[in-house]
């Protein structure tokens, strides 16, 4: 009776840990990379890099022509699928996300991580995205009242 | 049943919590990674500087803007109404405190990353009412700050943009070369003005 116990029990433990479609605990470890930037890659870092590379087009705009690696094109929509998936669990290196638009790559990266993926990164020129490219400038002539 | 047989039930039932609950205090993902997919591609979770600005001049209440860049950046100069939450300690503060609220979040900094990480962050672990303003600050200056026509004539709806870009442009300029001890008691008097629509002391 007890061993009817725990055997479910124990599959769906086993089961839990085996499978990937589901988050980590745990979410501000998964997400440190983010905060020290060393999720996102240029080209030519990618290019001095050991090891195979996955690189991943996620929209029709993305140019990843030139760029060191296999690469394959998965819309953002479909990167959840069964075969899509189990492109990037075997991809057995870096998996390098490319596409036009920062804000996709951004939130894919982070929605990846969650899920486990710790060798992915964003393919970025070598213009830091967060820089600012202005300057503000104070007018130091008025004094509004509050 | 015996006391082995109730000892085991026992464990058995600590052991079944043990690994499926987390039981450390950080935060973590909830539901499902598909729903999540779907709400991150939502074209509705974006906002534009223009829109911003509107909100930033009638001085809308149900927007709350969030400036996740440090704060040495954020007392430089940050888009009026603002908080700071800086992105690297998100996920070291009290979360609830302020996105679990009845507004409208919208998440900026200087470029696209540290907002769009933010959101899905936010979705992730389950608040709502989450937006992010597209291009960050770069694209707010080239927007709003260094808006300028250079048409010959105006429709009444480009009029109206333009106004409303012109005094978003004017209301950052004068909170932004205040002197920081003015600045200061203008935030204050933001913060008090937000606990007393949440029902709050002052």
């Amino acid at each position: 009776m007890i061993l009817a116990v725990v055997l479910p029990i124990l599959v769906l433990v086993l089961t839990r840990s085996i499978t990937r479609d589901h988050f980590r605990n745990n979410a501000a470890k998964w997400a440190d990379r983010s905060i020290h930037k060393t999720n996102v890659i240029t080209a030519k870092q990618l290019d001095e890099s050991d090891g195979k590379t996955l690189v991943i087009e996620l929209d029709d705009l993305a140019e990843a022509t030139g760029i060191k690696g296999e690469v394959i094109h998965i819309p953002a929509d479909r990167l959840l699928d069964k075969d899509n998936q189990k492109k990037m669990r075997g991809a057995g290196g870096n998996i390098v996300l490319v596409s036009e638009d920062p804000a996709l790559s951004a939130r894919m990266w982070m929605m990846l991580s969650q899920m486990g993926y710790k060798k992915l990164f964003i393919l970025n020129d070598s213009t830091d995205n967060e820089a600012l490219k202005y300057k503000f400038q104070p007018d130091t002539v008025t004094r509004p009242e509050l | 049943m015996n006391a082995r047989q109730i000892l085991t039930t026992i464990l058995l039932l600590l052991g079944l919590i043990l690994a499926f609950l987390p039981l450390s205090g950080n935060y973590s993902f909830h539901g499902k990674p598909g729903k999540l997919l779907v709400e991150t591609l939502d074209e509705n979770t974006y906002c534009t500087p223009d829109q911003v600005a509107r909100f930033v001049v009638t001085e809308d209440s149900t927007m709350q803007l969030i400036d996740l860049r440090t704060a040495d950046e954020f007392e430089s100069f940050s888009i009026p109404g603002a908080i700071n939450i800086p992105y690297s300690s998100m996920l070291s503060q009290n979360l609830e405190s302020y996105l679990d609220r009845d507004v409208k979040n919208i998440f900026y900094a200087n470029g696209d990353y540290l907002a769009n990480y933010a959101l899905v962050l936010a979705r992730g672990l389950g608040f709502q009412n989450n937006m992010v303003m597209k291009g960050g600050l770069n694209e707010w200056y080239r927007t709003v700050m260094n808006s300028e026509f250079t048409g010959e004539r105006i429709s009444a709806r480009e009029n109206a943009l333009f106004e409303t870009r012109r005094k978003a442009e004017k209301m950052f300029t004068e909170l932004n070369s205040l002197p920081d001890s003015l600045k200061a008691r203008y935030r204050e008097s933001k913060e008090i003005e937000r606990k007393k629509l949440d029902g709050g002391c002052e």
